[in-house]
């Protein structure tokens, strides 16, 4: 799936070739204008993709979730089955389709909706994850409230696990690495890009490498050997105890890169990564999941410095500071993968089933009120679809917010001295 | 014939025990089992391997490695050829790619089924490599799919095919926070495996880790730390240890007696043929510890953990020891107190004295390895006020002068216990609770399983803790 803002270059999932000079990923690339796929065909990472993984159409979705789902949805959909086909084909085991797109636009979230709901027919045992980008409050796109939410009702419905990411959160991460940098020299920053930049003036480019982080971190296990490995669906079973409430918060310690090697001191430790990975500043979706019901979650480890009686001592402290939904008091995944990332000796990626994942749901619902108010752009979609379908999506948020605000528990739990 | 000439044809006929390793835990736990199974004896462990083809092989452990990816089988496997003492068979593993998320349900109810004649052929090969075949251990880790569901499965299943043959399951208790869905994984598997294995082995990981921390000073142990403690546990009451003729005993003789086999060295060899049997772990297990088919929980206790140096100064060097063990029938914590305040994630112990309560056992097997064994003085473990009035010859004990490895002394307590209650206890009020608030339901109802059938399991575990409270 290709999108604005993601180059899906990562799909590291049991990559099965071996010779590094041979490889292609695993991914077929799909978008309504042919500029940024073209792009990516023609630059330093072309000899991985080849144009048959790619559907392009002409002339765009116009911003329209009308548009990409129900005129390009059937329109394109076989043939974007069978290029799905073909690549599934070539996997031995199929684990998972990993579904990166923005929810703001209309290929990615209209179109999107629809692969979505072809797999969901197609392929019913394999895992769907989803990585969305939910517009922020900036979105230079003026309906991305009507598009983003007529798209999650689809991933509410059709995805087994959603990992949403919002810029603005991206953002405030880089900027903080950047601050760190003035005093830490050696801590590598992505250099800005010459290409489309992100309001904030910040690369998407910058911003595209914390969520190919986030997908590495996520597969490690699933790559590499560890002491406790944790395969995708291992963390669908843990983390989702209830089929629609399968929203994560993530966020990653370090988020992209620690600082180098050299720099002894200034390595984190395995405390650290903890601590740091709970803190609201670290999310890759805005909100604080501390102040909020833990459902449940996961922590897996990169590195081989440390072991399981660290990981476990750590979760133990953490527990203290978490507030756990009643019938989950040690709702913990641990991971173990002995392979650290490229540029750090260790990392720490959590992913929690929190309830304030109901916050940009509603920040979502907000704004998609006040244009529906007064049926702004509305007619644009009345050409393409029935206009029941924004009360059908209104209802499924509605629902999902009210579904995840009963697990807000109302008290932490105390500890006995 | 002399009589080790005899021994010597006899040793031929080894009764041979085939260790079945499922999931990532099994297979981690068992590559160090059979590590310790061949270091800590001085010569080879027929029941767990048997010789190659070739003599110039190494020897060949009797497993079978069954796990729902590839890379933990590939990596142990590997990890044993490092070692270059012993190997495991070319043809004895079993692995798919598609792992078994966490989900019990997944690996009970499809991915058992569903392997079922290819685990059944390639447990039958092992099986007919053995002269006399004795049974199954089992090496799982109760909190996943794999050890956890298709261990479970497999049991049920060999349990059919095999039906005279005796289980031993080994399972690991996870840590707390390993998995959030571990206490259903568990519940699920005890509430099974009660009925087709003759004794279950709950082995807990934070026992193995404080030992690690405590007694060997590993202030951050691994799991390779653990399960080394595990293994050398387990080992100590595996490899080979005779019983001694004593008059209260030999009402059990007769009925464990298996054909007199003299292992050690010929200048052991005198003095323990003359009236010994070798003890069948096995096989006694059904006959000695865990005779009452509702009461199967057993525990290991064993000192030391560090290897001491032989103390001829003092005249009684089993006494401590034996104290010990004693103690560690105390020791498990005011276990009412643990599982609440484990809610919180907090041992309190400052009520601890108030709570301490001794461990009652069915029946227990005390091994006792080193100079001096056969001598030592078991009185503390016959104390009557361990057993239930309605357990006849609970105490068995069985010795072998020589050393376990580097240690000159050894002890070990194979107890048929109530150690089982409070983890089990605990395990069965978190997953009611989640139960009631269906929590993760739907995940196990993918694979059919249904509400009710945790009913059953739930029902089934509480009918083992009542027995076991009674005693």
């Amino acid at each position: 799936m290709d999108t604005r803002f993601k180059p899906p270059r990562e799909l590291p999932v049991s990559d099965g070739i071996s010779k590094i000079k041979d490889l292609e990923a695993r991914a077929v690339l799909v978008d309504m204008e042919e500029g940024v796929v073209n792009q990516l065909l023609k630059g330093p990472l072309s000899n991985l993709f080849k144009s048959r993984q790619c559907i392009t159409g002409i002339s765009g979705s116009g911003n329209n979730w009308a548009h990409g789902h129900d005129v390009y949805g059937p329109q394109y959909g076989e043939a974007i089955l069978e290029k799905i086909q073909s690549e599934a084909e070539k996997c031995e085991s199929l684990q998972s389709f990993n579904i990166l797109h923005s929810l703001g636009g209309g290929t990615g979230s209209g179109l999107g909706s629809y692969i979505m709901e072809a797999l969901h027919d197609n392929y019913s045992g394999v895992l769907r994850i989803s990585v969305p980008v939910f517009p922020s409050k900036d979105d230079d796109v003026v309906t991305s409230p009507y598009n983003s939410m007529l798209a999650v009702k689809s991933l509410v419905d059709h995805a087994d696990c959603v990992l949403p990411i919002e810029n603005e959160a991206l953002c405030e991460i880089l900027d903080k690495m950047e601050v760190r940098k003035l005093r830490s020299p050696t801590l590598y920053v992505p250099k800005p890009s010459k290409g489309k930049k992100h309001p904030s003036g910040k690369g998407f480019d910058a911003m595209n490498e914390i969520v190919a982080n986030l997908l590495l971190h996520l597969t490690s296990s699933v790559r590499f050997d560890g002491s406790l490995n944790v395969d995708l669906n291992e963390l669908t079973t843990n983390l989702v105890p209830f089929p629609k409430l399968h929203f994560l918060m993530s966020s990653m310690s370090p988020a992209l890169h620690g600082p180098s090697h050299e720099n002894a001191a200034q390595l984190p430790t395995v405390n650290q990564l903890f601590t740091d990975v709970i803190l609201h500043k670290n999310q890759l979706v805005k909100g604080n999941p501390l102040a909020c019901t833990y459902l449940a979650s996961a922590f897996l480890f990169r590195g081989s410095q440390s072991n399981v009686s660290d990981l476990s001592a750590n979760i133990c402290h953490l527990r203290q500071r978490m507030k756990m939904v009643h019938w989950n008091p040690e709702g913990f995944k641990i991971g173990h993968c002995f392979r650290p990332p490229l540029h750090a000796p260790q990392a720490l990626l959590c992913l929690a089933n929190n309830t304030c994942i109901r916050n940009p749901f509603k920040r979502m619902k907000k704004r998609f009120e006040k244009l529906f108010k007064k049926r702004v752009y509305v007619h644009h979609y009345a050409e393409y679809m029935d206009l029941g379908t924004f009360a059908l999506a209104l209802d499924s948020l509605e629902d999902l917010i009210e579904h995840y605000g009963e697990h807000e528990g109302p008290l932490m739990l105390r500890q006995f001295a | 014939m002399r009589d080790c000439v005899r021994a010597r044809v006899r040793e031929r006929e080894r009764m041979g025990v085939v260790v079945l390793q499922v999931g990532q835990g099994g297979n981690q736990f068992g590559l160090s089992l059979f590590d310790a199974l061949f270091s800590l004896t001085s010569s080879l462990a027929n029941e767990f391997f048997r010789e190659p083809r070739r003599s110039a092989d190494l020897p060949r452990a009797r497993a079978v490695l069954i796990d729902s990816e590839p890379k933990v089988v590939a990596a142990v496997k590997r990890r044993s050829r490092a070692m270059g003492y012993w190997r495991y068979g070319p043809y004895s593993s079993y692995t798919e790619d598609s792992g078994s998320g966490n989900n019990w349900a997944k690996g009970f109810c499809r991915l058992g089924p569903s392997w079922q004649d290819a685990l059944s052929d390639l447990v039958r090969r092992e099986v007919e490599m053995c002269d006399i075949f004795d049974g199954f251990i089992t090496s799982q880790s109760l909190a996943g799919g794999t050890g956890a569901g298709i261990g479970s499965y497999l049991l049920e299943v060999l349990k059919d095919e095999y039906p005279s043959c005796n289980t031993l399951s080994h399972c690991i208790w996870p840590l707390e926070g390993e998995c959030t869905v571990q206490y259903y994984n568990v519940v699920l598997s005890i509430a099974h495996l009660c009925d087709v294995v003759d004794g279950l082995l709950l082995v807990k990981n934070e026992t193995l880790m404080s030992t690690c921390k405590k007694a060997l000073g590993i202030q951050r142990p691994s799991f390779d730390d653990m399960n080394t403690v595990g293994a050398r546990a387990l080992a100590s009451v595996l490899v080979p240890a005779y019983y001694q003729t004593k008059p209260k005993l030999t009402g059990l003789l007769k009925s464990s007696g298996k054909a007199t086999t003299c292992k050690v060295k010929s200048s052991d060899c005198q003095s323990q043929m003359m009236s010994s049997t070798q003890v069948r772990i096995l096989s006694d297990l059904v006959t000695g510890l865990c005779s009452h088919p509702k009461y199967r929980m057993l525990a290991l206790r064993n000192t030391p953990q560090v290897p001491t140096g032989l103390d001829n100064s003092t005249t009684h060097p089993w006494k401590s020891h034996l104290k010990q063990l004693k103690q560690m029938l105390y020791m498990e914590p005011s276990w009412a107190m643990e599982s609440t305040s484990s809610v919180h994630g907090h041992k309190c112990t400052s009520d601890y004295s108030a709570f301490r309560k001794i461990d009652r056992c069915v029946a227990n097997l005390l091994v006792l390895r080193g100079k001096g064994s056969s001598d030592a003085d078991v009185s503390l473990l016959e104390d009557k006020a361990l057993y239930p009035v309605w357990s006849k010859d609970p105490l068995m004990v069985a010795t072998n002068t020589a050393p376990l490895g580097d240690f000159h002394i050894f002890a070990s307590l194979l107890s048929n216990c109530s150690s089982a209650i409070a983890p089990a206890a605990h395990a069965l009020s978190r997953a009611r609770a989640m139960h009631a608030s269906k929590a993760y339901l739907y995940q196990y109802a993918k694979h059919g399983l249904s509400m009710d059938d945790f009913d059953t399991s739930f029902e089934a575990i509480e009918a083992v803790l009542e027995q076991y409270r009674e005693l």
